[in-house]
């Protein structure tokens, strides 16, 4: 009740001030009416009766006043008055407030956009019913983790796992869906039936694939579409549902649209559209060989990853399954949940970007304490004279902490937009190589409760320390106009342990950021193996042409028609077609390969190998030395003997010490003809950049019975101003290319789409990111220092004019004021590099063939922060020395 | 222990305000009045610290207020004591009983 009550005086004094104030007077006049009619029965005379009274009770102004304190005295009075006192300040030192509010605007958004992106990639739940329930199984082994399955494999494991309610296999494919203005290319998901159940997830329109659809999909082939291809390609039209559309060739019916932000199980590559398995019409279900089935399932209810893995590793056993390839050690099961792959891909990048700009967020707010605590050192005299007038400690401290609450609500309100403004042209910035990626990165709720919570947290941090010591305002000093040295040298220390502290900072982040850009430079000068000159690449030419799959003799017809026109074209130097490319081409399961110690027992299991089927052009085109032996003649055809080329990894793990020309070996079965080993071939990157190399074999496309995946085209000009061309001269055959088919060696060594070494890319665009942070926290840095020797110097401008008068000579005072500075600045370097060994190992494992503690990186930075801050004390030094000495003493 | 002057009156000021009041509702002036007849004229209100002190004991809850007709058919605000007020009343006045004690045995011994 009491408190009730205490709340409605407390509203009511808020809103009827005026009311109250009348109140009061009223109360008062009637007091001192009976007092005058008392003075004036005891026989006063009027005049005096009422000055008596007057008299008698005191200054009524003060008494008035004090009625109001303590009745309007309400948190909410008093705070609206700070509230109003504080903007008046702000007003009045706008060089302050634009340096805080901006400093501290830096270091929020930058924790905002990428906490949104760090959001979106890893740290949001996925749209699924129950994220927590759902995993991926993968098969792992000592050189990978996430292996995929054939499709075998995967009814095997779907069929016996117990733990699991529901299993379902993605592969990730491309398809060109027609339009108007030509084809599009869309990034696919071919699923099987139960996928969406699986996940569990409702769609917006129309339906799901279901179990039941077997024959449904087989004759009237359907495809799921996303909501942002429904809203971009088809504007949202509801009655989408039914309506056909040409993908890649074909009609296909839209079954249904998927809900909003459902990216499948790939987060930031959103496919555009699902296929069921019977409308993709997969080539080869049966092949054991033919790996490419990510699988993703769901947990019974009372089941956990743990056992699941258990389950897998049994059933895996006993189907005896595989064998890892190269190496003979077996797979093993891995079952994780959703969540835990996510983390494990994408944890390790956000850790670091959050770690990063946490660090620029405690910089920016050491620069605003830094002002704080200087602006604090001008004020003294007005802490002073409202202690004096009553003002309590406490008062005086929420009068500063209400002013920094309204730098940190101007800064958070600037950040949001800021943030905002960044993610919205963020997909404009990322490379080319991303069109398709999805950062998820948006300015939702939770963002803004990051961005609230993170603001708040800077206001504690630099806001309390510099209140608390002006409130603690040593009076008289200050009132007399002195200049307390005790306190001033204190504040002197704190406000050099802040600019330290800012250097410190600022170097690690700056050795982080030379650190991955050594590391990206390094990758891209990496030797591949190849020569990474540019060429023109035409990918899956044979793959779009299902008419000749099996037909060997059309293919051999179309690929010399092809390899004939393309030559003849003009800026064509060499053409040629293969298997695979080095460098992510993926062109087909591994073989088995015989050796003679082979051939003899029935239950040998062959040797693993991946291969490449060429022809004559393609080792030279690539430019891949041969070490030893001869490359591919056109001498070998279907009638000669069968031969071979190894790559020198296969040489040395097959035939150790003994030279591996003229050896023989059976590829595929024991009893197959016998191919000689003609030449050893040096060793290409298959994969990505790190890889060990593994056992290669390359097979004249003559004598395979392969298809190609790869037109590669040597040009004397650019190669993309024959990306037409050659296109056009495609189509004349039949062979219709989607135009993301065609792309340069430099876009495909830096695309994602290709599975090329998207890491490189990965890598990239992070050193770029980090080196704008790390400018950005320099320059946050520099300004912290500037601010700091100027208001020294400004401070000390009297003692200055009494060394100078006392004979100092200008150079002096320039060298000292130089070196104080520089002294802070060489302090905050050593911190950093302390603090950069310290946390050295955390970045191990984004650095390509660069050590964590590389002198040279850690030494650049260093000099560029030494650079800089002499740059920053030089103007403060400068003004230092001009000083006339008169002037100095004269004035106070 | 030694407090200021001013601390000590008002803490009794309370007091006397409380036990003033709880005869029946007053305005400022007749609670002042009261308190010199009382005291036979030993204390004596300082009136520029009354009214605050009758505002604070408002804002505490101890007392409340009420616009009414005062003898002569002026305005004036009427003071009188809540619940809580009351129960205020009998804690001061006992601790007000306790130290008067403290204060009298420790004059009484030579």
């Amino acid at each position: 009740m009491k408190t009730l009550r205490t709340i409605w005086l407390r509203i009511r004094s808020l809103w009827q001030r005026r009311e109250v104030k009348r109140e009061i007077d009223e109360e008062l006049r009637f007091h001192l009416e009976q007092r005058a009619a008392e003075n004036l029965a005891a026989g006063m005379e009027p005049e005096a009766a009422a000055r008596e009274a007057r008299k008698r009770f005191g200054n009524v102004q003060n008494v008035r006043e004090a009625c109001r304190e303590s009745k309007g005295a309400s948190f909410g009075e008093t705070t609206w008055q700070d509230v109003r006192f504080g903007l008046r300040m702000l007003c009045k030192n706008p060089r302050f407030t634009i340096v805080a509010v901006l400093s501290l605007a830096v270091g929020v958004t930058l924790n905002s956009v990428i906490f949104s992106v760090v959001d979106g990639i890893w740290l949001r739940p996925a749209p699924f019913a129950d994220p927590g329930g759902v995993v991926r199984v993968f098969a792992a082994a000592q050189k990978y983790r996430y292996g995929e399955f054939s499709f075998p494999d995967y009814l095997e494991l779907r069929d016996q796992m117990r733990s699991l309610s529901g299993l379902a296999t993605v592969d990730h494919r491309g398809a060109s869906l027609m339009g108007e203005d030509g084809p599009e290319d869309l990034l696919a998901d071919v699923v099987s039936r139960n996928f969406f159940s699986v996940l569990g997830t409702a769609p917006e329109l129309g339906r799901f694939f279901s179990e039941s659809d077997d024959a449904t999909l087989k004759n009237t082939p359907s495809v799921v579409i996303s909501h942002r291809l429904w809203q971009r390609r088809f504007g949202g039209d509801r009655n989408i549902v039914g309506r056909s559309a040409q993908l890649t060739g074909r009609d296909l019916v839209v079954l249904g649209v998927a809900p909003p932000d459902f990216a499948g199980i790939r987060r930031t590559l959103p496919p555009d559209v699902w296929f069921s398995q019977e409308s993709w019409g997969h080539e080869d279900l049966t092949s054991r060989e033919w790996r490419e089935f990510d699988l993703v399932g769901r947990l019974k209810p009372g089941y956990t990853a743990p056992q699941a893995q258990a389950e897998a590793e049994t059933i895996f056993r006993r189907l005896d399954l595989r064998e890892e390839q190269a190496s003979g050690s077996p797979e093993r099961a891995r079952v994780v949940s959703e969540a835990r792959y996510q983390s494990e891909s994408n944890a390790e990048t956000g850790l670091l970007l959050l770690g990063i700009v946490g660090a620029i967020l405690l910089l920016a707010c050491a620069n605003v304490a830094c002002l704080l605590l200087a602006r604090a050192e001008a004020r003294t005299c007005e802490m002073a004279i409202r202690s004096a007038l009553g003002g309590g400690r406490l008062r005086i401290v929420r009068q500063l902490l209400t002013e920094s609450l309204l730098l940190a609500l101007l800064a958070g309100g600037l950040s949001m937009l800021l943030a905002g403004w960044i993610l919205h042209v963020l997909p404009a910035w990322l490379p080319s190589a991303w069109d398709h990626v999805d950062l998820g990165a948006r300015l939702d709720g939770r963002v803004l409760v990051f961005t609230s919570a993170v603001s708040l947290l800077a206001l504690l941090v630099f806001a309390l320390a510099p209140a608390l010591h002006a409130s603690r305002a040593n009076l008289l000093p200050a009132l007399k106009g002195e200049r307390s040295s005790g306190g001033f040298r204190r504040r002197r220390s704190g406000l050099d342990a802040l600019v330290v502290g800012q250097m410190s900072l600022a170097l690690a982040v700056l050795s982080t950021a030379i650190l991955l850009a050594r590391s990206v430079l390094n990758s891209y000068a990496a030797d591949l193996g190849f020569d990474k000159k540019d060429i023109l690449m035409v990918h899956g030419i044979f793959q779009l042409y299902p008419r000749y799959y099996g037909n060997v003799e059309r293919q051999r017809l179309l690929r010399s028609e092809i390899k004939e026109r393309v030559l003849a074209l003009p800026g064509v130097k060499r053409a040629s077609v293969a298997l695979e490319a080095p460098y992510g081409g993926g062109g087909g399961p591994a073989s088995k390969v015989f050796l003679p110690d082979d051939w003899a027992s029935e239950n040998s299991p062959g040797r693993s190998v991946n291969f490449n089927s060429i022809d004559t052009d393609y080792l030279s085109l690539m430019g891949i030395r041969l070490l030893r032996g001869r490359g591919f003649t056109e001498h070998d055809n279907q009638s000669s003997p069968k031969v071979a080329l190894v790559s020198e990894t296969m040489a040395r793990t097959f035939w150790a010490n003994e030279d591996p020309l003229g050896k023989y070996l059976r590829i595929d079965s024991r009893t197959n003809e016998p191919v000689q080993v003609v030449g050893v071939v040096r060793d290409v990157k298959r994969n990505n950049i790190e890889e060990i190399p593994e056992p290669y074999c390359y097979l004249p496309n003559t004598q395979t019975t392969r298809w190609d995946n790869f037109l590669l085209v040597e040009t004397s000009v650019a190669p993309a101003s024959l990306a037409g061309p050659v296109r056009r001269e495609l189509q004349r055959l039949g062979v219709t290319v989607p135009r993301s088919a065609l792309t340069t060696m430099k876009a495909y060594l830096h695309s994602y789409l290709f599975d090329g070494d998207w890491r490189v890319v990965e890598q990239e665009v992070l050193a770029k990111v980090v080196a704008l942070i790390g400018l950005l926290g320099l320059g946050l840095a520099a300004i912290g220092l500037y601010g700091v020797q100027a208001f020294a110097v400004s401070r000390r401008t009297q003692e200055i004019g009494i060394r100078m008068a006392l004979g100092a000579q200008r150079q002096n005072v320039l060298r000292a004021v130089l070196c104080r500075g520089m002294s802070l600045a060489l302090a905050g370097v050593a911190l950093g590099l302390v603090i950069t060994l310290a946390t050295a190992h955390l970045l191990r494992g984004f650095l390509y063939s660069v050590k964590p503690d590389d002198p040279l990186s850690l030494g650049m930075s260093s000099a560029l922060l030494l650079a800089v801050s002499l740059l920053a004390c030089w103007s403060p030094a400068r003004r230092a020395s001009k000083v006339e000495p008169m002037e100095a003493l004269r004035c106070e | 222990m030694p407090t200021t002057k001013a601390e000590l009156l008002q803490g009794t000021l309370d007091l006397l305000i409380l036990k003033t009041i709880a005869a029946g509702p007053m305005h400022g002036y007749a609670i002042a009045q009261r308190i010199q007849q009382r005291s036979d004229d030993v204390l004596v209100v300082e009136e520029g610290s009354l009214y605050p002190c009758l505002y604070r004991m408002e804002e505490k809850g101890w007392i409340q207020a009420e616009w009414g007709k005062s003898e002569n058919n002026r305005r004036a605000k009427y003071y009188s004591l809540t619940r809580a007020g009351h129960k205020q009343l009998e804690e001061e006045t006992a601790i007000w009983e306790r130290v008067y004690r403290a204060i009298t045995l420790v004059l009484q011994t030579a």
